[in-house]
């Protein structure tokens, strides 16, 4: 098999894992009330839950951010994959490419799906939510 | 208007002494150390001989030969082709290993070919004892290699004067027969550089850089034991400071106050004339990014196609050394407008008073000078590659470094632009600066604008017939420590700034980000700038301090990116309690955007090829093409179209502000710039240096291998990414800066809806924040922040 073939499949694997991850990392909590990353200042500083957020602060778009960059990732994954299938299609190498290019196509909706949805504060929070908020804040904030 | 009269006493540093003299001793420490390498290039870079002759005692080149062959070189522009001694363009060959390569084929063949070893053994002797006699500047090389210099003219004479061009370069880009010879003298030199042992070590120059075994070339003890102590520094470096500070919180973020923030619409803020010129700033910024974009799709064009434009033949008008010198240029100019521009509409936010007379005038006239730069620089390259100016070309056409391609003339012309940038901030700025200590944020802005011409001015240090090691020691001051340290510097200052003046931040937390910024690019960044000279002729200490400090500049890149998340949430708590919307969202987005490609485009893409093993083997790759347009792009470029929305907010009137255009470039950039580093760069990059490690690095850096099917493959995938970069990218920000243009906001209809100020200053100018404490009786903080 090539060494063009094995590269183009390890790499497209390796952007796929990529783009999960930078996926993941992006969708740790951005709030400022219940991240965890605040606690501390949260504990020195409580103060309630706004009822109604007037809009998004940008940093809610940071998770749609890794999500974009990991679905532009996942979609070269795709086509690198798609074109050097072109190329190369012998029995054993239709597969290899094949089962790389199936993985990204499946890793690619639920980031863009991902990448499209509104962040969270762009939506009004119902009362319930915001008393969950606010429980889930104490909670992990130690108070 | 009346000069602000001298207050009593000055506002009294907001930031502890430790911080500045900690700040001070780290600076003095890492510049003296740059100065120590600066000097050790001038005193331990390769010797240009006088003469250079055959052992019969025959003239085979001079002095003068090399240092006019380097001035060939450059005014041809063909450090923007291919490359010598690693630095320069990708495309067409690096010179030093060319010219070792085929010189060491030839002298092989002369004393029997592949199949004898001692052959072989006499080659490596040839080029690796070093007959240099320092006394008489005489070096004495071997009969065979000798007559390989005359094959090697007319090789040269051959490919750089191709009538058919087909190479990137224009046809019959060099036919001149003595300038064939001086440019083989200048390939010869560095090719010699490159092979023969350094006396008293068992390593050439360049620390055995290229990898050649024909002439024994290979890794040193240096470059294996450095990069290993890169990584410990690296990992320990890391982990070091984020205990640190995870113990000890000395940014402060728990100890935030409490503050009520009400954002004003941006219509009701009231613009200076200065503030109002921006807007041509930031149009010229966009239209420079565009032609910027364009030039850069036609040089990637040539690396897909080499043949052909489609069927025009580009290289006679626009050959890809033209293409690239415009591209890597423009970066630095259109950057360096949106950075100029939001510097002058800063100010009077940080005065909050409106401008002295004749601002306005004074900023057009620096725009205007700015266009005479932009246009005489490109004109000027271009009638150089061409082959016209004559004995100007330096001057006014091609100087020829990469990256300071533009003449001497345009340089300096830009440096004094830069220079009369910094006295229209001084004079908005002086009234508040009399007030102030000069460890707070006014001054450190007006200090890191000022270093900005400072800094850029080495440049003009450069000698087109200096030794390459030491114009090498120049470019970088320009090409590293300004780009890399001392924006960062500024940029840092300006983001802190404008989330103070947000009133999201506190000062004195913003002000202890900026020393940190100072005291960690001065331990790893200033020393660091040593990471571009592992191979240029520099001794094996430069590469050493090189290879440990600028593990170091990973470090902040990583620590600041994290807590800038924090910045940025803290905002956050802010915001919501503000009963109008943050006007500024995208601007923020394009703030978070540079924290990514911080990360990921410097630090992750630029650590790949930072360790001297790996930048041995890597250097003129398209690994560096991935670290280069993910961070230069990626940081800098998101950081001037920040600045730019951030002031657009303003400059267009709210019938016409649309954002869904800037959302679009917003995700088009993103989305481009990704698909360019992950199609394209980087796994090119990953090949060609597995190439070079597996084949060599001659073969990884050969046109036969940049034009192969898989090569070409992966560069005509990129089309898609650069059509969403510039199409979806570019076009809305242009659109969107000329209704920046169009104006629309009268001053009256700016003054009209300018409530008078808290404390009946009705001619003090509105920030777009409110900032007040909860509790009755206490100073506002939006007092403090105006000095009040």
């Amino acid at each position: 098999m090539p060494f063009e073939v094995i590269f183009t499949a390890g790499y497209s694997l390796l952007l796929t894992a990529g783009a999960i991850g930078l996926h993941r990392l992006g969708h740790r909590d951005p709030s400022p009330w219940t991240s965890r990353m605040l606690a501390g200042y949260r504990a020195q500083h409580p103060g309630p839950v706004p009822d109604s957020p007037p809009g998004a602060f940008p940093h809610h778009d940071s998770g749609r951010l890794h999500s974009a960059v990991g679905a532009v990732a996942c979609l070269a994954a795709l086509m690198v994959a798609a074109a050097q299938l072109v190329r190369h299609h012998r029995p054993g190498e239709a597969i290899l490419l094949g089962a790389c290019a199936a993985v990204a196509a499946a890793a690619l909706p639920p980031l863009l799906r991902a990448a499209r949805s509104r962040p969270a504060g762009d939506r009004a929070r119902s009362p319930g939510r915001i008393a969950r908020q606010r429980d889930d804040g104490a909670i992990r904030s130690g108070r | 208007m009346e000069a602000p009269s001298a207050p009593a006493t000055r506002r009294h540093p907001l930031i502890g002494k430790g911080w500045v003299q900690a700040a001070a001793l780290i600076s003095i420490c890492g510049f003296f150390v740059l100065v120590l390498m600066g000097f050790q290039a001038y005193r331990q870079g390769p010797p240009v001989p006088q003469r250079v002759v055959a052992e019969s005692g025959q003239l085979v080149f001079d002095e003068d030969d090399v240092r006019t062959g380097q001035e060939v070189f450059l005014r041809n522009g063909l450090m923007q082709y291919g490359s010598i001694f690693g630095h320069g363009a990708y495309l067409g060959p690096d010179f030093t290993a060319d010219y070792l390569r085929r010189s060491a084929l030839a002298v092989r063949d002369s004393y029997g070919g592949p199949a004898s070893d001692t052959a072989a053994q006499r080659t490596r002797r040839d080029f690796k004892t070093n007959r240099y006699d320092p006394d008489t500047g005489t070096l004495t090389i071997s009969a065979a290699q000798a007559a390989a210099f005359e094959t090697l003219v007319a090789h040269y004479g051959r490919t750089l004067g191709d009538p058919a061009g087909k190479t990137g370069l224009r046809p019959n880009a060099i036919t001149d027969p003595t300038q064939l010879r001086q440019l083989t003298a200048y390939f010869a030199w560095s090719a010699w550089s490159a092979s023969t042992q350094r006396p008293g070590t068992n390593h050439s120059y360049t620390n055995n850089w290229p990898s050649e075994p024909l002439v024994g070339n290979r890794p040193t003890g240096d470059t294996v034991v450095w990069s290993v102590l890169s990584l410990i520094a690296l990992l320990g470096g890391t982990g070091a400071l984020f205990a640190a500070f995870g113990r000890w919180n000395w940014l402060g973020w728990h100890g935030r106050e409490q503050h009520e923030l009400r954002f004003r619409d941006p219509l009701t803020v009231r613009l200076t004339g200065a503030q109002r010129a921006t807007a041509w700033f930031f149009f010229t910024m966009a239209a420079l990014f565009l032609v910027q974009a364009l030039v850069g799709a036609a040089a990637e064009h040539y690396r897909a196609d080499l043949t052909s434009f489609f069927g025009i033949p580009l290289e006679r008008w626009l050959p890809y050394n033209l293409v690239r010198t415009w591209h890597v240029q423009l970066a630095l100019l259109w950057v360096s407008t949106s950075f100029l521009a939001a510097g002058i509409f800063l100010v009077p936010m940080i005065t909050r008073r409106p401008d002295p007379k004749g601002q306005a005038v004074l900023a057009y006239a620096l725009l205007g000078a700015l266009a005479v730069v932009v246009v005489g620089s490109m004109a000027g390259e271009a009638i150089g590659i061409h082959g016209g100016l004559s004995g100007a070309w330096h001057w006014l056409g091609m100087q020829g470094f990469e990256y300071l391609d533009l003449g001497k003339f345009w340089q300096i012309l830009l440096t004094t632009g830069m220079v009369f940038w910094v006295a229209i901030l001084w004079r908005g700025l002086r009234g508040r600066l009399a007030a102030e200590s000069r460890a707070n944020m006014p001054w450190m802005f007006f200090f890191a604008a000022l270093a900005l011409p400072l800094v850029y001015a080495t440049g003009l240090m450069t000698d087109q017939r200096d030794d390459f090691v030491i114009t090498d020691f120049w470019r970088f001051m320009v090409v590293h420590l300004w780009v890399e340290d001392f924006l960062e510097l500024f940029t840092t200052v300006m983001v802190a700034y404008v989330f103070v003046l947000l009133g999201v931040v506190r000062e004195r937390i913003a002000l202890t980000v900026i020393f940190l910024d100072i005291v960690l690019y001065s331990a790893g960044g200033v020393i660091g700038t040593a990471h571009h000279w592992y191979f240029s002729g520099a001794p094996a200490q430069t590469l050493a301090l090189g290879a440990f400090f600028s593990a170091f500049e990973v470090i902040p890149l990583t620590f600041l990116t994290v807590e800038a998340w924090s910045f940025i949430r803290l905002g956050a708590r802010q915001e919501a309690r503000s009963a109008s919307a943050f006007p500024h969202r995208w601007a923020v987005m394009f703030l978070v955007a540079v924290g990514f490609w911080n990360f990921l485009g410097a630090g992750v893409f630029g650590f790949l090829i930072n360790l001297p093993i790996v930048s041995y083997y890597e250097i003129g790759t398209a690994l560096t093409a991935n670290h280069g347009h993910a961070a230069m792009m990626g940081v800098y470029g998101m950081l001037a179209i920040g600045f730019a929305v951030f002031a657009l907010r303003y400059l267009v009137p709210e019938k016409r502000w649309n954002d869904n255009l800037v959302r679009i470039s917003f995700w088009s950039l993103n989305a481009g710039l990704a698909w360019m580093a992950f199609v394209t760069l980087l796994p090119l990059g990953i090949i060609q240096l597995y190439h070079s490690v597996d084949a060599g690095y001659f073969e990884a850096r050969s046109l036969e291998f940049l034009t192969n099917d898989t090569n070409t493959l992966f560069e005509w995938l990129r089309l898609p990414g650069d059509v969403v970069f510039i199409v979806g990218g570019v076009l809305p920000l242009l659109w969107l800066a000329f209704h920046g243009l169009r104006g629309g906001r009268t001053r009256a209809a700016g003054s009209a809806a300018v409530p008078a100020s808290r404390d009946g200053e009705g001619a003090d100018l509105m920030l777009f924040t409110e900032v007040e404490r909860p509790e009755p009786g206490e100073a506002t903080a939006a007092g403090e922040l105006s000095g009040r």
